[in-house]
C-alpha cells in the first residue's frame, strides 16, 4: 500500500526511547552483571601536589572478598601514558607523584563495591606535600613546575590575529578594558561514567560495555594501549544516561578497567559513583581574560585584543580543544575587522579540563557579550542598540570572521534580534523597571546574540540492514546519551524509505554493528548521522532493486522505487513493499540479509544563531535572582523534530543558568576541591527555571545537502554572559560592575556590598 | 558511595529498643534515614549496629495534654506538616515543614531524627529554641527531659548519651504570634540563614512577650533572652522593627564559609527577622483571635 501521508520528518513526534526509560527498563553499564565479576574501587590522591613516599596494602588485601589490589609498581604496565592526553598525559595510576586530588592511585577489585570500598579505607599511603599550584596566571610564570621533565607549565600559547591586529586598536577612537573571568564547572551527567570488560582468552576477544559518547574512539585508544587488533576490541555503549561533553575523553578507568579484564582474564566492572564525579572526572570553563575592545566615534567595532589564561589542571586533554575553540568563538556574530587574540593553556593541580557542552563557546560568547555590555556603559551608548549595529547582516555573507575555518553563512541576525526585541518589549520594560525601582524592587534585562558553530570536521555513518517482515534495521556509530536520536533517525530513515515509523529499529553505539564512527559530541550527530542517512538510503534502495528485480522478472534497471513499492517502470499496478522482499529474502535462505552502510563527510561546519533575553528580579537584600522570563529566538537550520530541538535547546539554557547562578568547583589553597557533593554544587532545579519560551526562525544551512544545523549547545552558549548583564541592568543606576561569572548570591552581596548598596 | 557493613535490629518497643542501645557497642537509631544514610554512604558515619525504630508504634503519636502537645519521636515532617492539632496548637510548625528539604524527603524524615542529628541548618531545632520544646530522654537506667537550650551543645552535637533514645517532644502551645523566614539558595536547600520570631502586643499595642531563635549562623541555634527583654514594653510599630532587626546584627557572630560570608549572614538575619516581624504585625493588624497560620505567597 503506498505510503502518501505527510512525512515523518519535521513534526514534533514523541520520543520513541521514552516508555521504555520511564519504566527503568533501560541497560545501563551498571545493569551489566558478568558472571563471576570483579567490581573495582580506586583509592585516590587526597592531595592536590605531592610525592608518594609509600603505599601500604597488607591489611586491605586480607579482606574475604578482595581479589587483587594493584599499584602501578606491581603492573609497570600501568605506568604507561594516558593516550589521547598529549602532550602532557598522566600515568594510568600514579606511582612517584600526584598532581591533583582524585588522581587513581591503587585499584581495588573485589567481589562487591562495598568490599572495595572497605578495602580502599584500609589503604596507607605516606604523601609528602608540595606546594599546589591553582592559580594559571601564576603558573604561566613557570616559578614551580607541576612536571619538571615537562619543563614549563604552559601546555600551550598560542596566538590569532586577522586584519591589523593590536595595532588597529590605535586607530579606535574609543577603547575598553576589562578582566574577565569565569569559574570552574562540572558537568554531572545524571549516570556516572562507567564500565564493564570481559576478556575471551580463547578468542583473545574484548568486550567492552562503556558510558561513551564515542564507542568507537575508544576501541581505538583501548586497541592501541594494550597492543590489541581493533577487530578484537567490540566497544558498546548501553544506555547512556547524559554526557555533555565528560564521557568522551580518554580516563584512567577505561585503561584500569580493559587492562585487568584482559590481564587477570575476569569480568571486571567499574560503576562510578557520585563522588568520583567530582574528584575524577574532567571539569571545564576555568579562564582569565584580559581584553581591550576599540570602537569608532560612531560605535562600530574596530579592533579586540584577548589575552587569556585557561586552568587545565594538571594534564593536557581536550582541555586544549577547548582554549582553541574560545578563540573562535569570541567574535560571535559581530564584525570585528582587526583581532588579536593570544590564549594560554596552562596546567594547575586540578582535575583536568576536557570540553563541556559548548566547549569554548559559551567562553568566548561570555567575552564580546561582556564587552559590549562593558563598552556601552562606559561610553553612554545604548547596550541593546550597540549590539544591534555591530551584527552581522545578511548582505556580508559569506562573513570571514578573521578566524581560520570560521565564515558565518546564514540566517538574518539583525532581523532575530529585532524580534527579540519585540517579543520582550523593551519600552514597556524600562517603564516597569524604573516604576519597581521606585518600590525598592529591582528588575534586570540581558541580552545576548550567537553563533553555534557546529561539526565541519569528520564524517558518521549509518548502515541499513533489511530483516524479516520488512523491519528495518538501523544502526550508527554515533551513540545516543539522551538527546532522542533514536526518534530524530527513525523519522528520516522511514521517510528515506516511505515506511512508518515503527517499521524502523535504531540501534547505536556498538562497534561490532558497523566499521566506523566518530561519536556524539559537538551538536554534530543530525548533522552528519541526519545526511548520511539520505546517502544511505539511496545505496540501500539501489542493493534492494535486484531483489525486486528478481521477484518481478525484470532488468534490475527498470525497476524504480517510490513510495515504499518497487515496480517495474511505467507498470506501478505490479508491485512489491519492503515486506515482500523480505519474504522473498527469507525464502530464498540467504545466509545473510541484505545490508547497507554508507558514510557522509564534511569539513563545513554550520553556523545556528540564537537570540536570547532575560527578565530578571533581584532582591536587594538577599541577593537572590529570580528568573521573571526566558525567551529564546533560535534558528536551527532544518528541523527534524521540533520537540528534540527545543529539547535541547531549553536544556541547553538551563543548564548554563546554573553555571550562571549557582555552579562552581571551588579550591582551598591547598588545592583541595571543596564543593564535592551537591550539598554544595547546586545545579538548578525545576522550581528555579522559569518556563523558557523558544520561538523558531530557522534557515537551512547551505553547507549540507538536508540544511541541518547544530542545536545541542545552543542554549548553554549565552547563559554567563546574559546572566551577568541582567544583575548589572538591575543596578544600572549605581553603576555594578560584574567580571565573574557565576554571580552566586555570595558574589553579588560582595559586589553590592562594595558599591555601598546593600548596608 | 557506600557504607561499610553493619548489623541490623528492629525493635518492637522502647524498651527492647533501649536494651539494645544498652547493649550493643557503636549502635546508632534510624528514623527516617535521611541524614543518617547519607552520612553513611559517605562513610563519615560507620555505626556497628542500627537499631531501625520505625517498628516502635507508641513512638507514633501526637497527643494534647492541658497546655502541651506530646508529639512522638518517629512522627514524619509531612505529619508535623498537616496534622490538625499542631496547626491549631503550633502554626509555626506547619510554616517550617514547608521549607524542609522536598516532599520525599519530609515523608520519611522525622522529628526526632531531625533534632538528634542538630544541624545547625536545620528548621526544627531552631523552633524548638524558640518555642522552649523539651525533649523526652531515655535509656533502661532512666527518663529524663532535656530542654531545648540544653539540648544542642554543638554541630552535630546533642546531650543525648549514647544508651538514650528521644521518645517524645513536649511543646506548650504557641501563645504568641510567630512566623519563620529563610533564604536558601535554591527552594529546598539548606538555609543559609534561618530566623524564628514570636510576638505578641498588649491591647494597646505595646510589646509584651517577643523572642528570636536564629539558625545556620553558628554551631546551635542562637538565642538571647537579656537581649529579647529589651523590646518589652516598647510600642510595636515598624520602627520598633527596624531598630531590633538593626540591633540583632550587633549581638550575632556569623559562620564565615565559602557558601556566604559573616556580613552576608548577618545582613541576611537581619532582612529576616525584620520580615517576619513585619509579617507578624501585619497578620495582628487583620487579628481573626485565632493563631492558624497564614498562607505564604
Ligand atoms: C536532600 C535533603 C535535603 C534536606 N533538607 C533539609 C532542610 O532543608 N531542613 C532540614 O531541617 N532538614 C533537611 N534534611 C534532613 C531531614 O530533615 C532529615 O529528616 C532529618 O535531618 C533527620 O531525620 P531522620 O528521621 O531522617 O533521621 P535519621 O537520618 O534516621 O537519623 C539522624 C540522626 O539522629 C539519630 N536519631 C534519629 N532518631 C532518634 C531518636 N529518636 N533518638 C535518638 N537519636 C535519634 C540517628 O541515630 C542519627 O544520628 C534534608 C535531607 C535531605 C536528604
Amino acid at each position: 500500500m503506498p505510503n502518501t501521508s505527510t512525512p515523518f520528518t519535521g513534526r514534533p513526534i514523541p520520543r520513541m526511547e521514552d516508555p521504555h526509560l520511564i519504566q527503568g527498563q533501560g541497560t545501563y553499564v551498571s545493569d551489566i552483571h558478568f558472571d563471576h565479576q570483579w567490581v573495582m574501587a580506586l583509592v585516590r590522591s587526597s592531595h592536590a601536589h605531592a610525592l608518594i613516599k609509600d603505599i601500604r596494602c597488607g591489611t586491605a588485601a586480607k579482606i574475604p572478598g578482595v581479589h587483587a589490589i594493584v599499584t602501578a609498581s606491581e603492573y609497570p604496565d600501568l605506568k604507561r601514558r594516558l593516550p589521547g592526553m598529549e602532550p602532557m598525559a598522566p600515568p594510568i595510576l600514579a606511582y612517584d607523584r600526584v598532581h591533583y586530588v582524585g588522581q587513581p592511585i591503587v585499584a581495588i577489585l573485589a567481589d562487591s563495591r562495598y568490599i572495595a570500598e572497605d578495602a580502599a579505607d584500609l589503604v596507607e599511603i605516606d604523601y609528602e606535600p608540595l606546594p599546589a599550584i591553582t592559580n594559571a596566571e601564576i603558573a604561566a610564570r613557570d616559578e614551580n613546575l607541576l612536571h619538571p621533565e615537562f619543563g614549563t607549565n604552559v601546555l600551550e600559547h598560542f596566538e590569532k590575529q586577522s586584519g591589523d591586529g593590536v595595532q588597529a586598536l590605535r586607530t579606535a577612537h574609543h577603547v575598553v578594558n576589562a578582566t574577565l573571568r569565569m569559574g570552574r564547572v562540572s558537568a554531572q551527567p545524571m549516570e556516572p561514567r562507567a564500565l564493564a570488560a570481559q576478556y575471551d582468552p580463547s578468542s583473545g576477544e574484548l568486550l567492552v560495555y562503556h558510558a561513551t559518547q564515542s564507542v568507537h574512539r575508544a576501541q581505538e585508544r583501548i586497541a592501541n594501549l594494550w597492543g590489541m587488533d581493533p577487530e578484537k576490541v567490540r566497544v558498546v555503549a548501553p544506555e547512556v544516561g547524559g554526557g555533555f561533553g565528560v564521557k568522551n575523553g580518554s580516563y584512567p578507568e577505561e585503561a584500569l578497567v580493559t587492562y585487568l579484564a584482559k590481564t587477570l582474564a575476569q569480568p571486571v566492572k567499574w560503576s562510578g559513583d557520585r563522588f568520583e564525579e567530582f574528584f575524577g572526572t574532567y571539569q571545564e570553563r576555568e579562564q582569565v581574560h584580559h581584553v581591550t575592545l576599540g570602537f569608532s566615534q560612531e560605535g562600530m567595532i574596530v579592533a579586540l585584543h584577548d589575552t587569556y589564561y585557561q586552568d587545565n589542571g594538571a594534564f593536557a586533554g581536550g582541555g586544549m580543544l577547548v582554549s582553541q575553540n574560545t578563540a573562535r568563538n569570541i567574535p560571535g556574530p559581530y564584525r570585528i575587522p582587526n583581532l588579536y587574540i593570544e590564549g594560554y593553556t596552562v596546567m594547575t593541580n586540578k582535575v583536568p579540563q576536557a570540553p563541556y557542552r559548548g566547549a569554548g563557546r559559551p567562553q568566548g560568547h561570555y567575552i564580546i557579550e561582556r564587552m559590549l555590555d562593558r563598552a556601552a556603559d562606559q561610553l553612554g551608548w545604548d547596550r541593546l542598540e550597540l549590539k544591534m549595529k555591530n551584527l552581522v547582516a545578511p548582505k556580508d555573507f559569506p562573513y570571514a570572521t578573521g578566524i581560520e575555518g570560521v565564515t558565518l553563512d546564514s540566517g538574518n541576525y539583525p532581523r532575530v534580534f529585532q524580534d527579540l526585541l519585540e517579543e520582550l518589549d523593551i519600552d514597556a520594560f524600562r517603564m516597569r523597571q524604573s516604576e519597581a525601582r521606585q518600590q525598592g524592587i529591582r528588575l534586570g534585562l540581558g541580552v545576548s546574540n550567537s553563533v553555534e558553530i557546529s561539526a565541519g570536521f569528520g564524517f558518521e555513518g549509518v548502515r541499513f540492514q533489511l530483516n524479516p517482515s520488512g523491519q528495518i534495521l538501523l544502526t550508527t556509530g554515533a551513540t545516543n546519551q539522551g538527546q532522542g536520536h533514536r526518534t530524530a533517525l527513525a523519522q528520516l530513515a522511514a521517510d528515506a524509505l516511505s515506511i512508518p515509523m515503527e517499521q524502523v529499529t535504531v540501534i547505536e553505539g556498538d562497534t561490532g554493528r558497523i566499521a566506523r564512527s566518530i561519536g556524539t559530541f559537538g551538536s554534530r550527530t543530525i548533522i552528519m548521522a541526519g545526511n548520511a542517512v539520505r546517502v544511505a538510503a539511496q545505496g540501500f534502495i539501489d542493493k534492494t532493486r535486484a531483489i525486486a528485480a528478481d521477484l518481478l522478472e525484470a532488468h534490475v534497471d527498470d525497476v524504480v522505487f517510490d513510495n515504499g513499492q518497487f515496480f517495474v517502470k511505467g507498470v506501478p499496478s505490479v508491485s512489491h513493499d519492503w515486506k515482500a522482499l523480505a519474504d522473498a529474502w527469507q525464502s530464498q535462505s540467504h545466509p545473510e540479509w541484505p545490508t547497507h552502510e554508507d558514510y557522509f563527510s564534511s569539513s563545513s561546519a554550520t553556523y545556528g544563531f540564537g537570540s536570547h533575553g532575560v527578565i530578571i528580579a533581584v532582591n536587594p537584600s538577599t541577593a537572590a535572582v529570580r528568573i521573571e522570563r526566558y525567551v529564546i529566538l533560535h534558528d536551527s537550520g532544518r528541523v527534524v523534530n521540533p520537540l528534540l530541538a527545543n529539547g535541547q535547546v531549553i536544556g541547553g539554557a538551563v543548564q548554563g543558568l546554573g553555571s550562571a547562578l549557582y555552579e562552581e568547583m571551588l579550591f582551598g589553597p591547598d588545592g583541595e576541591p571543596l564543593t564535592t557533593s551537591f550539598l554544595d554544587y547546586r545545579l538548578p532545579g525545576a522550581n528555579e527555571m522559569p518556563d523558557i519560551e523558544v520561538y523558531h526562525r530557522d534557515y537551512p544551512a547551505p553547507s549540507n545537502p538536508e540544511g541541518y544545523k547544530g542545536v545541542g549547545e545552543a542554549g548553554i552558549i549565552p547563559s554567563q554572559a546574559i546572566m551577568l548583564s541582567a544583575v548589572e541592568d538591575a543596578f544600572r543606576d549605581v553603576g555594578l560592575r560584574l567580571d565573574y561569572a557565576p554571580i552566586t548570591p555570595g558574589r553579588l552581596f560582595k559586589s553590592l556590598q562594595e558599591r555601598g548598596e546593600n548596608a | 558511595m557506600k557504607p561499610p557493613s553493619f548489623d541490623y535490629r528492629r525493635p518492637t518497643s522502647v524498651p527492647e529498643a533501649l536494651a539494645y542501645l544498652e547493649d550493643l557497642e557503636d549502635a546508632k537509631i534510624l528514623a527516617g534515614g535521611q541524614s543518617l544514610i547519607p552520612m553513611m554512604n559517605m562513610r563519615l558515619a560507620r555505626p556497628h549496629t542500627l537499631i531501625d525504630i520505625n517498628g516502635i508504634a507508641e513512638l507514633k503519636a501526637i497527643r494534647e495534654e492541658n497546655d502541651h502537645i506530646i508529639v512522638g519521636a518517629l512522627v514524619r515532617h509531612y505529619q508535623l506538616q498537616f496534622n490538625r492539632v499542631l496547626q491549631r496548637q503550633v502554626p509555626m510548625i506547619g510554616q517550617a515543614e514547608r521549607l524542609i528539604g522536598h516532599e520525599a524527603i519530609r515523608t520519611r524524615g522525622t522529628i526526632g531524627g531531625s533534632l538528634s542529628h542538630a544541624d545547625p541548618q536545620a528548621e526544627l531545632p531552631v523552633l524548638a529554641t524558640l518555642l522552649d520544646w523539651d525533649m523526652v530522654v531515655q535509656s533502661r537506667q532512666e527518663t529524663r527531659s532535656i530542654s531545648a537550650r540544653e539540648f544542642f551543645l554543638s554541630y552535630f552535637v546533642t546531650a543525648l548519651a549514647p544508651n538514650e533514645l528521644v521518645t517524645a517532644i513536649v511543646m506548650p502551645r504557641q501563645k504568641a504570634r510567630g512566623h519563620i523566614a529563610e533564604y536558601a539558595i535554591r527552594s529546598g536547600d539548606f538555609a543559609l540563614a534561618i530566623a524564628a520570631v514570636t510576638l505578641s502586643t498588649t491591647p494597646t499595642g505595646l510589646v509584651e512577650s517577643f523572642s528570636v531563635a536564629l539558625g545556620g549562623i553558628g554551631d546551635v541555634p542562637w538565642r538571647n533572652p537579656e537581649w529579647e527583654c529589651q523590646w518589652i514594653n516598647e510600642a510595636s510599630t515598624n520602627d520598633l522593627f527596624r531598630d531590633i532587626a538593626e540591633s540583632i546584627t550587633h549581638e550575632i557572630e556569623p559562620t564565615d564559609d565559602f557558601n556566604a560570608s559573616a556580613d552576608y549572614r548577618r545582613k541576611l538575619v537581619s532582612h529576616l527577622v525584620l520580615e517576619a516581624l513585619k509579617e507578624i504585625g501585619l497578620a495582628q493588624s487583620t487579628d481573626d483571635g485565632t493563631l492558624t497560620q497564614r498562607r505564604l505567597p
